[in-house]
């Protein structure tokens, strides 16, 4: 039974790391390509868990654990930034849509 | 037995819930249906064992995390795009390369990770890991003989990390 929860994590959490680079590149709103990242990151934590509870050490369970709240962290650092980065993009060019920002650096270059 | 079939019952909502999150039209039912995936997500974390990241979880993600999408959403001006006809799929050039890269990444990460699952013995050790085990680790220096301490200067940088990024965001977001 364990076995078949391991491997099940294991596949729930590939299927959401796949979808969250589908959604990195198929997505155009740029709120929705951190939800993405966000997806990626739970997954990713999930993984660190569940594994870290095959260690047969305290100590080497414990870093699967610390792992993920440093991941967490990253995730917290890496959305407040992103989103002022939004913002930012949105205060200047009114709009959120990642197609619309590919003619920026030809703008720039003809001022 | 019956945790068993919470366990598995919790994965499908995740799975379902963090698609929908990825592929919903509307960005608003996108968000929402993050934030319950972000919830079964610290369940699933208290059913393995882990129950101060539960809570760190429904602190950051579902808390904090949540409210600035939410907030990032809830700030745009209300523009209703008229999505033309409503056809359930929408051809675009870059939709077969962003499945194309989806399904290659799937297929390696499974390839790996079938190599890595049939080299470990798959047991599972029901740890009682509490706080003072994640204190330890993280800030005991003087037992640094039993590896203790041993994530303390990570942690230091994870401040000045925290710091930066409030700092970069309010020099990025500020209004001229």
């Amino acid at each position: 039974m364990d076995q078949i929860l391991i491997i099940s994590t294991f596949l729930v959490s590939l299927i959401m790391i796949a979808a969250g680079l589908v959604g990195i590149i198929y997505r155009r709103n740029l709120v929705a390509i951190l939800i993405s990242i966000e997806v990626i990151l739970n997954a990713i934590n999930l993984d660190f868990i569940m594994f870290s509870r095959l260690k047969s050490n305290l100590n080497q369970a414990i870093d699967g654990q610390i792992f993920a709240l440093f991941n967490i962290l990253i995730a917290a650092v890496e959305i407040t930034v992103g989103l002022a980065i939004i913002f930012a993009i949105r205060n200047t060019i009114q709009t959120s849509d990642i197609d619309k920002l590919s003619t920026i650096k030809e703008e720039i270059e003809d001022n | 037995m019956l945790a068993e079939i919470l366990y598995l019952a919790l994965l499908l909502g995740v799975l379902v819930l963090s698609l929908a999150a990825v592929f919903s039209r509307e960005i608003f039912k996108a968000a929402v249906s993050l934030v319950f995936a972000f919830i079964f997500l610290s369940a699933i974390y208290l059913l393995l064992g882990a129950e101060f990241l539960a809570v760190i979880q429904l602190i950051i993600y579902a808390g904090a995390i949540a409210i600035l999408i939410l907030f990032a959403i809830m700030h745009t001006p209300a523009r209703i795009e008229k999505l033309g006809d409503t056809k359930i799929f929408d051809y675009k050039p870059h939709y077969i390369n962003a499945f194309l890269v989806g399904s290659i990444i799937f297929l390696a990460l499974l390839g790996i990770g079938i190599l890595i699952l049939s080299e470990l013995n798959l047991n599972v050790n029901n740890y009682k890991l509490s706080l003072v085990d994640f204190a330890n680790a993280l800030f005991n220096i003087k037992d640094i003989q039993n590896y203790g301490g041993r994530f303390v200067l990570v942690f230091e940088l994870a401040g000045i990390l925290i710091l930066a990024s409030v700092i970069a965001a309010i020099t990025v977001a500020k209004k001229e």
